[in-house]
């Protein structure tokens, strides 16, 4: 009976066998899978032609514009600028004409997409336009014409590198979105506000008291911050366009680290409770606010998740500061971090899929990622220096932060993965608490 | 007691008489050898199941190797001639215990005279010579039994490479790997442009016809991270024409889904 059983279970995987092999003939005939990876971590080459006015009038201008536009695409790191000199012969004349009587003389460059501009001065507006080609496939792929004030050159070239970004990468750039941070330049600690590219510096606040932690609103109009104008620790908003400065939170003790809800409709903001600080929700239009934690421990630096229903924040409740996260809606709070004594300023990140945090490692402060279910950790600077206060770019492909690498505090900018790390500017004295912008619209 | 003693006699005196005559009919056997050989491959099996036993295993060990041997050169017939001998002892083995037992039971046999020696004499020199015939003969037909048999072998696996595609199959393989070098050799990426410390996986299938030209490029699935799979469309684009279908491949056109990570 063995035997036989044997051999049965034997007629019966020969059989499955057999009926796998037919089932599986066609699928084997239909279609054949190639893995490929381990890619060559080079930039997407881009060339791009020289700028110039319709009538040559007002080079310079153009010429500015497309410098801007070629650093703002190097720093992003994503591309290798091709500059004119290095076109095909027969490009070089084309490309001063905008369009391209003949993309095939490309053949061979290794180039995956040509920009061409014009831009010239009108009145007191600038106008002009730019072109994108498609080398691989040969066809144009992008033409838009931009008209503006003479004093928003700087903007326009941003803009045109946001287009060549979302062309070829199918992500909205983010050329045109600013840094807030405080700095001491002046002796006092004031908001300031700059360019991705570490231009076009503005001071925003020039109370000469203590102005510190900038948050942006949702809509990017706005700044919110600390200030010690009136002694206490007060709540201010600041309207980017009128400048002009409210006061929206004035408890006694500290009012501070507000976070704007991705939808633009809720608050969290620290304020003082019980000699603690706790984390209070705030509605648009509504006039209580509602206190998100209790007991005798403290809450602070909260930071909401893309999707609107949870935060981030920091507590002291397991005898030191560690990151926590909690459900807005039901209160149910999480710990993720149980790394090191002291973990601080956790950064979700627009895609949701990292909190960004700063960790005290030694005596050094370094930053790190976690996944919002805690299982991941990463390190992502390192050295014998301070690297603290992470903050996103909309997009989740940049970071800015305070670090003292160079023995001040200044701020920083990196890629990611920890790669491209430049200083966003240099000037004297102190920069730090970043806060990068939303989309700016 | 006395009709074994007879029947011994009997069966000693017609082994003698069978010994002796034998010598008669040799020449016969070496002009035909083949043929006759053959036969007694074919009749082994009838009379003891051991043998068949043998015979078949070989049979079915053997034109496996030979298989494995296909189309390459004349090296691995050298080893199948190798691998001969041993089979043929085998084969031979239960026939010479046979005879040896015979042998010692004449040994046993009281009555030893002159006449008996030298007949014994020649009964093991006929042993010799038949055992040596015999061993030639089985390795010549098992010799011209592989080959037939590594003939038949290849010439049904050609038949079925031709019916199953089998050929075309290496070729398509071939074409495969060309695919596989022209696209890794065009997929670049900025190293900020993903998330390095994620796992990443798109998948984009193509068609690729006969002419080497690309139609149906479309994603089966995308990784999240946009640059990443931009990445991977651009590779394929900037390979631009495969080259053209081997005319062996017998397709018009293939469908290859690529999956790229990092």
């Amino acid at each position: 009976m063995k035997i036989f059983s044997i051999a049965k279970s034997r007629l019966a995987f020969l059989l499955v066998f057999a009926v796998l092999l037919l089932i599986g003939a066609p699928f084997s005939q239909g279609k054949v899978y190639l893995n490929i990876n381990d890619p060559d971590l080079v930039p997407f080459p881009i060339a791009v032609a020289d700028f110039t006015s319709p009538r040559r009038t007002n080079d310079i201008i153009a010429r500015n514009i497309q410098n801007v536009l070629c650093n703002d695409l190097m720093l992003s790191g994503l591309f290798r600028v091709i500059g004119s000199k290095d076109f095909p012969l027969k490009a070089k004349k084309d490309s001063i004409l905008l369009d391209f009587s003949d993309l095939d003389v490309w053949d061979g460059s290794g180039v995956d997409v040509v920009l061409t501009g014009s831009f010239g001065i009108v009145g007191n507006s600038l106008i002009g336009k730019f072109r994108l080609y498609d080398l691989v496939e040969k066809k144009f792929m992008r033409g838009l014409r931009y008209e503006g004030k003479i004093k928003d050159w700087r903007h326009i070239a941003h803009k045109i590198a946001n287009e060549v970004v979302a062309q070829i990468t199918g992500e909205e750039g983010i050329f045109d979105t600013k840094i807030a941070f405080v700095s001491n330049r002046t002796g006092n600690k004031e908001i300031y506000l700059i360019d991705f590219d570490g231009e076009n510096l503005i001071q925003i606040t020039h109370n000469g008291s203590i102005n510190i932690l900038p948050r942006w609103t949702a809509d990017g109009k706005k700044l919110l911050y600390t200030s010690y104008m009136k002694r206490n620790p007060d709540l201010y908003a600041v309207d980017l366009s009128s400048r002009e400065n409210y006061r929206i939170s004035y408890q006694t003790g500290i009012n501070a680290s507000p976070a704007w809800s991705p939808d633009g409709e809720k608050m969290v903001l620290m304020l003082k409770h019980n000699d603690r600080s706790h984390l209070f929700l705030m509605k648009v239009g509504a006039k209580k606010s509602i206190r998100l934690t209790s007991g005798k421990v403290n809450y602070t630096s909260p930071s909401w998740s893309p999707d609107g229903k949870q935060i981030t924040f920091v507590s002291d409740r397991s005898g030191n500061p560690q990151i926590y996260k909690m459900d807005v809606d039901t209160k149910k709070m999480e710990r993720l971090t149980y790394h090191g004594q002291y973990n601080v300023t956790p950064a979700w990140s627009p895609k949701g899929d990292w909190i960004a945090f700063c960790s005290r490692q030694g005596q050094l402060f370094t930053i790190f990622f976690i996944t919002p279910d805690g299982r991941q950790l990463r390190q992502l600077t390192y050295g014998a220096c301070n690297n603290e206060e992470p903050t996103w770019s909309p997009e989740g492909r940049y970071l800015a932060f305070s670090s003292t690498r160079e023995g001040r505090s200044a701020i920083y900018v990196m890629n990611v993965n920890g790669t491209h790390q430049r200083e966003l500017v240099k000037f004297q004295g102190e920069a730090m608490n970043p806060s990068w912008s939303p989309y700016l619209k | 007691m006395e009709p074994i003693r007879v029947a011994f006699i009997l069966s000693i005196s017609f082994h003698l008489f069978f010994f002796g005559v034998s010598p008669f009919f040799v020449p016969k056997t070496k002009i035909c050898s083949a043929p006759y050989i053959v036969t007694l491959i074919q009749e082994e099996p009838k009379k003891s199941k051991k043998i068949q036993l043998e015979s078949l295993k070989k049979e079915e060990i053997r034109p496996k190797k030979s298989l494995s041997i296909k189309n390459e050169s004349k090296k691995k017939k050298v080893k199948s001639k190798k691998k001969i001998p041993r089979v043929t002892k085998k084969a031979t083995l239960p026939k010479v215990k046979k005879l040896k037992k015979k042998v010692k039971l004449e040994k046993k046999d009281p009555p030893l005279t002159n006449s008996h020696k030298v007949v014994q004499k020649a009964v093991a020199q006929i042993q010799q010579k038949e055992k040596q015939k015999s061993l030639q003969s089985i390795r010549q037909s098992v010799e011209d039994i592989q080959r037939k048999l590594l003939e038949q072998k290849i010439a049904a696996l050609q038949e079925t490479q031709v019916t199953t595609q089998g050929r075309p199959d290496f070729y398509l393989k071939t074409y495969q790997d060309q695919v596989w070098n022209l696209i890794k050799s065009q997929w670049l990426i900025p190293d900020s442009g993903y998330d390095r410390g994620k796992e990443l996986l798109t998948v984009i299938s193509i068609r690729v016809l006969k002419d080497g030209s690309v139609q149906d490029i479309k994603f089966e699935s995308e990784s999240g991270e946009a640059v990443f799979d931009r990445s991977a469309l651009m590779a394929i684009k900037r390979v631009g024409n495969f080259p053209p279908f081997p005319r062996e491949m017998l397709k018009d056109s293939i469908e290859i889904g690529i999956r790229f990570f990092p």
